[in-house]
């Protein structure tokens, strides 16, 4: 019988608007720093001291969409990865940062996702060439290759024990990699997480997560139904055993886009359907429905602070979307931006 | 009694004054004459020519071998008239009525159980066309399936508004003869009669409904409150109507304070719909019939003249106007008159356009002739066989009717492929013979409809497979054509028949095919 | 009646010999004119029309805007074609674009799906208070079909088949496309295997027999009427293995790809090679209103590897001077991203891809903007591109006229004209 606590719904504190959309949002080690990446190919750094969010220099050198990053144990270093391939080490904390080091094309294509192992030694990443790359952090040179997919690598993340990798792809082929060997020692059955429809790919593994003592990984992505996706879903499985114990089906429509352990025991995910829809979801492992959910438009990333008292959930603006020629007041083409939600998580009943 | 093919003769008509009196039938060929002095005109059908014409015509289907065999030897002199009647009478003439009618009306936009009812038993009472235009109109719930020409086109489709216009339009084109799509916007660019006017006037009639239940089919009205606004896109004048049809009066709009409008309201919880004080429908089902909109009856007489003769004295039917006189207006003018004598009774008016000499001519040319002026009538059109007849007849040919209609859905099946090979697409009137390359493949190649054509006891093939080589072959045209072969023909056959004498039967439905496929046999001729 | 048209019998030498010694004077083939060398040539020339519905992205295909607030993510490519770049998901195109003409510069009325896709496919033409038929039944009825006798156009596509007459506009059923569900042969093409040929034609004889004599004493154009679908039915069925699967070379499928898009492009090659005048093939799907980069990503290869693997063999079968291929949606798709990574319709500035028939290799027309929102050249509709396609398959379209009874119609947008830059 689960007995973890569970918060009083989230209390928004404050809407803080950053000028582009961002791929995906992360708070510091220490919590003092929110990170972002964003679609104009910086790195978003934000005074994560107060609600305001007061936006420091940001990073640049990318191209294309920084869509992933991680904080390195250590406390110092930001790894970040984008669209066109390129994987960076960052001392993020100085006031005018500039690369420790720098490798162009980590992947042929998009860097989707890179996972830092918890001794903070190496840094997995997984990208749209299929392939799984460890790199060292402290110099960013390539000590392993993995062929982990025919398609696109989706999500790599690293075991909590070090010992092992997991790579989920585009086909919701989710395998576990021995870190030394670098064999696939099994594969997690996750194939309801895909579909094709006509020409369309859909689904995979978008999203990965262990608990905190690696115990459960959570995948995050929809379910594959006759007709295309039928429900955002996520995907629980018993490390263990290797078996899914448990397919929670989300209410809405779209993916889950991105997906968090609270210390608490509970998953917090955002779902993204079509445009001015979306939820942020608290559900707990075992049930079968979310014991939180809020309708908020088009969530894509969501941060929580190492405290476990405040989320940051990055979207886009309402009124995103529209055919044809709508200007701005000016007759600007607009563009879209992120609002970026602070919420309180007060303590659990 | 002749059998076979005609020899042809060219006659002259006599100049014959038309006069008022007379029955009908025979008006009807004065008419004609007058007009066609000095053309040449082919001969009367041969028996076995109009025995084939007439049952497709009213009873929807070949004749038997039977039927066929007892008219040709019928020496009574008024065996044709006598024929006539009996098919008037006969059950398949409803049930063929039932299937043109929704042809007509509904132009392939799909089909419903309560609407074949309503023809069917429509048909059955003999049920006049003005009855029946004022309960299709006015949107009725009773007789069920009658608001099925309305519903089915307040449907909506896909992201497309309801289209009003369309339903506008044909309401024009089916019960007054008139197309007055190219007036939506403004007046007409090449016909001077349709006016912007008449479209939005006919438009004000339906703007309020809307489709209700599927199943029956059933619409829903809301008061009209005020005038249509429209303007032309051309000179952009601000202008108003309220429900007029072309060529008659205004309707007055009156206004009713909110809630005062309902005669009995509508109830939620049994359902009902409730009746308005002020129906634009109902108004429209009344004008439709008046005496003061003579469209009504000219567009009935030339649609019925049409089912029979192939080809309307406004033609084509939905385009009556001005500079698109009917080829023969008194005659119309006289089929209208008559329409409205007789109370729109549609067996009165088909007799006797059945009975006349016009009708009966052979479609055979007058000899000389390479092509006719169509529109003179004094040689019979080769019209368009429906899907329907053609899957008649096709059953009575081949002798398969009955194993059909005793196997569970299997006329339906056959009928459901039979219109997919033949019919045309939706909102395309099935007025004209189109020979297509989906027909050609289904009489080639479908296994259903070659299935028919194996022996088996008591079908035409198995019949003939006991027969002599030239029996056979008599059998396999009175059967098919409704006719003997010419002697061509028959030493053709015969030759294939003794050059495949080690599998007759294979030939036989071979031969069969062949005569199936001809154009002969999938025209109304 | 041309006097100086040929008898067919009278081909000794093969087709491309024949029209090669026309063009070089004096080498005694003595019978052909050059009008007559041209109407021959005319004959020949196919369309090959691929309709991808729903909206592909400009932005992720042709007139890619990398490392821009509305690029998206991916990366541009270097094509054959100096200085031109497309997105890196069409890498296999990217390799031919010297084959191909690029016209970027299209911008058109419509934003909708369910009026746009058949504007765009009927030109969308000045109102004249008729319904324009779609491009493929205009060839059909101003080339009509080639010698082959197939039908004259026929669409290749998912779901399914039947003949849609609806194509055809005010010009008459006869017009409409033979629509061939999931690239499968129309119902009744397969001669049953209890039938065999000599049975079928010996049948099709005493039909032919019967015929004849009805018609002696008749109007001759319904048993004419008959006798031409008939022919047809025979023509096609003679061809009736280019929906063999069986019979695709294992090298084919495994170029084309055995998605549907490549099984329908195998057909579409084949009914090119068989003398279809137009082909159709259609692609749905394409309405990336969510997750359009991960949406083009999986879907985009696809197309790349049987248009890819199609024009390299039109280039190998000397076809692509004869066949105009034209690969388009009814829009393109906005430079703004949505809230659900995902682009809306954007009609206002787009490419469309083509190439063959009448059009210069290696074309480049037309330019947008930096952030890719409008147009900065001049700006080209889908009427120029039908006077432009028109053009090619040697009609002027400025000045050919359809008869709807006796009203006379322009082919195509009256006040619009060919894209000179693009032809050859």
């Amino acid at each position: 019988m689960n007995t973890s606590k569970k918060p009083a719904p989230p209390k928004q504190l404050k809407v803080v608007n950053l000028d582009r959309q961002m791929c995906v949002v992360r708070f510091s080690n220490d919590g003092k720093i929110l990170a972002a990446g964003s679609q104009d190919a910086t790195v978003r750094r934000l005074d994560a001291a107060t609600a305001d969010l007061k936006a420091l220099p940001p990073m640049t050198g990318h191209s294309g969409w920084v869509s992933a990053l991680a904080f390195h144990p250590d406390g110092k270093q930001l790894l970040t990865g984008d669209s066109w391939g390129r994987l960076t080490c960052w001392p993020f904390a100085e006031s005018a940062p500039k690369p420790l080091w720098s490798v162009a094309q980590a992947h042929d294509g998009w860097l989707r996702s890179l996972s830092i192992r918890a001794d903070g030694v190496s840094v997995a990443t997984g990208g749209a060439d299929g392939k799984v790359r460890i790199w060292s952090s402290g110099d960013g040179k390539k000590q392993r290759e993995l062929t982990a997919s025919d398609g696109e690598v989706y999500s790599v993340i690293y075991h909590p024990d070090g010992r092992s990798l997991v790579s989920g792809d585009a086909k919701a082929a989710v395998k576990q990699w021995d870190v030394s060997s670098g064999k696939v020692v099994r594969e997690l059955d996750a194939r309801s997480m895909y579909a094709v429809f006509a020409l369309q790919e859909l689904g995979g593994a978008r999203v990965m997560r262990f608990d905190a003592k690696g115990t459960t990984l959570a995948v995050g992505g929809a379910l594959g139904g006759s007709k295309g996706l039928s429900a955002p879903c996520i995907t629980l499985f018993d490390w263990a055993s290797g078996k899914a114990a448990h397919t929670i089906k989300l209410p809405g429509k779209g993916y889950v886009y991105d997906l968090a352990f609270h210390a608490d025991g509970f998953l917090m995910a955002v779902t993204n359907g079509s445009p001015g829809q979306g939820m942020l979801l608290f559900v707990k492992p075992g049930e079968e429905t979310p014991f939180f959910q809020k309708a908020l438009p088009n969530p894509h990333t969501l941060a929580l602070h190492p405290s476990g008292k405040r989320l940051i959930v990055s979207a886009t603006n309402s009124g995103s979307n529209g055919n044809g020629r709508l200007l701005g007041k000016n007759k600007e083409y607009p563009g879209n931006y992120s609002p970026l939600y602070v919420y309180d998580l007060p303590s659990g009943v | 009694m002749t059998r076979g093919l005609l020899i042809l003769a060219m006659f002259s008509l006599p100049a014959i004054r038309a006069t008022a009196a007379g029955p009908l039938h025979r008006q009807i060929d004065n008419l004609i004459a007058a007009a066609g002095k000095g053309k040449p005109a082919s001969a009367i059908s041969g028996d076995g020519e109009f025995l084939r014409r007439i049952y497709l015509d009213l009873a929807g289907r070949i004749p038997s071998v039977e039927e066929a065999r007892v008219f040709l030897h019928d020496a009574s002199a008024d065996k044709r008239a006598r024929l006539i009647d009996r098919l008037l009478s006969s059950p398949d003439y409803p049930r063929h009525m039932q299937e043109q009618f929704h042809i007509a009306l509904m132009e392939r936009l799909g089909d419903n159980a309560d609407w074949s009812t309503y023809l069917l038993t429509s048909f059955e009472k003999n049920k006049p066309w003005g009855v029946m235009a004022r309960e299709i109109l006015s949107g009725t719930r009773e007789p069920k399936g009658a608001a099925f020409f309305l519903s089915k086109r307040l449907e909506h489709y896909g992201e497309n508004p309801v289209d009003y216009p369309g339903l506008t339009r044909d309401i024009g084109r089916l019960f007054l003869g008139v197309n007055l799509q190219c007036a939506q916007c403004h007046d007409h660019l090449f016909v001077s009669d349709y006016k912007q006017a008449d479209f939005q006037g006919l438009l004000a009639f339906v703007q309020y409904v809307a489709a209700g239940s599927k199943s029956p089919p059933s619409v829903v009205e809301k008061t009209t409150t005020k005038k249509i606004a429209y303007s032309s896109v051309f000179d952009k004048i601000q202008k108003e109507t309220g429900p007029r049809l072309p060529g008659m009066k205004e309707v007055p709009i009156p206004s009713f304070k909110p809630g005062e409008e309902w005669a009995t309201k509508p109830d939620q919880k049994k359902k009902t719909p409730g009746t308005l004080k002020f129906s634009t429908l109902a108004k429209l089902a009344e004008q439709m019939t008046d005496a003061q909109n003579p469209a009504f009856a000219r567009n009935f007489a030339n649609r019925l003249w049409f089912l029979l003769l192939g080809r309307g004295l406004v033609h084509p039917l939905d385009l009556r106007h001005g500079d698109n006189p009917p080829s023969h207006p008194k005659l119309l003018d006289l089929l209208a008159r008559e329409a409205v004598a007789r109370k729109y009774d549609i067996k009165s008016m088909l007799r006797e356009i059945a009975l006349s000499q016009t009708y009966q001519r052979s479609s055979i040319l007058p000899s000389g002739q390479t092509a006719v002026d169509e529109a003179a009538f004094l040689t019979a059109h080769e019209k368009r066989l429906s899907a329907e007849q053609l899957l008649r007849s096709v059953l009575e040919a081949t002798g398969e009717k009955e194993r059909l209609s005793k196997s569970k859905g299997g006329i339906e099946a056959l009928k459901v492929k039979f219109v997919k090979a033949f019919a045309n697409a939706a909102r395309e009137p099935e007025e004209e013979y189109a020979p297509a390359l989906r027909s050609a493949l289904f009489l080639s190649n479908d296994h259903a409809v070659l299935d028919l054509l194996k022996a088996r006891p008591g079908n035409l093939v198995g019949r003939a497979s006991k027969m002599a080589d030239d029996k056979a072959v008599e059998e396999l045209y009175l059967a098919t054509l409704t006719r003997q072969p010419t002697a061509d023909e028959k030493a053709a056959l015969l030759k294939y028949l003794t050059a495949n004498a080690g599998r007759r039967e294979a030939a036989l439905s071979h031969l069969a095919w062949a005569l199936l496929a001809s154009t002969e046999f999938c025209l109304n001729h | 009646m041309n006097a100086n048209r040929c008898k067919p019998g009278e081909h000794l030498l093969s087709r491309r010999e024949w029209l090669g010694g026309v063009v070089t004077a004096g080498t005694g083939v003595g019978l052909a004119t050059p009008a007559v060398a041209e109407q021959l040539r005319q004959k020949d020339k196919q369309v090959l029309f691929i309709w991808l519905d729903g909206g592909m992205s400009q932005l992720e295909s042709w007139d890619p805007k990398p490392n821009t607030q509305f690029g998206g993510p991916f990366r541009a490519i270097p094509t054959s074609v100096p200085s031109l770049h497309v997105s890196e998901l069409w890498p296999k195109t990217a390799r031919l674009m010297h084959q191909l003409a690029l016209v970027r510069s299209v911008c058109t009325k419509d934003n909708s799906h369910s009026a746009g896709v058949a504007r765009i496919q009927r030109g969308d033409p000045k109102n004249r208070g008729v319904t324009y038929p779609y491009f493929g039944s205009a060839v059909a009825k101003l080339l009509g079909p080639t010698e082959s006798g197939l039908p004259a156009y026929v669409w290749v596509k998912p779901y399914s088949g039947g003949f849609v007459s609806s194509d055809a506009g005010f010009l008459g059923p006869k017009y409409g496309a033979l629509a061939l569900g999931d690239g499968k042969p129309p119902d009744g093409l397969i001669r049953p295997a209890d039938l065999s040929a000599e049975d079928d034609a010996a049948r099709n004889e005493l039909r032919n027999l019967l015929d004849q004599g009805y018609a002696a004493r008749r109007n001759k154009k319904w048993t004419e009427a008959n006798s031409f679908v008939f022919d047809m039915a025979a023509k096609l069925q003679k061809h009736s293995d280019i929906f063999d699967t069986s019979k695709v070379p294992p090298r084919d499928a495994e170029r084309y790809g055995t998605h549907e898009f490549g099984r329908h492009m195998l057909v579409a090659r084949r009914l090119l090679e068989a003398g279809v005048r137009f082909v159709k093939v259609n692609s749905y799907h394409w309405d990336w209103h969510e997750d359009n980069f991960n949406g083009h990503k999986g879907a985009v290869p696809k197309i790349d590897q049987a248009f890819s693997a199609m024009i390299e063999d039109l280039v190998r079968r000397g076809m692509l001077d004869n066949v105009l291929v034209v690969m388009m949606s009814e829009f393109g798709r906005t430079p703004r991203i949505n809230g659900s990574v995902g682009r809306d319709h954007w009609p206002e500035a787009w490419s469309v891809l083509m190439g063959g028939c009448g059009l210069q290799r290696g074309a480049v027309v037309g330019k947008t903007n930096a952030q890719g929102t409008w147009v900065t050249t001049e700006e080209h509709d889908i009427g120029h591109l039908f006077h432009t396609w028109f053009a090619c398959l040697g009609i002027n379209a400025r000045k050919k006229r359809y008869y709807n009874d006796r009203q006379p119609l322009p082919i195509a947008h009256e006040d619009m004209k060919p894209i000179q830059e693009v032809l050859s």
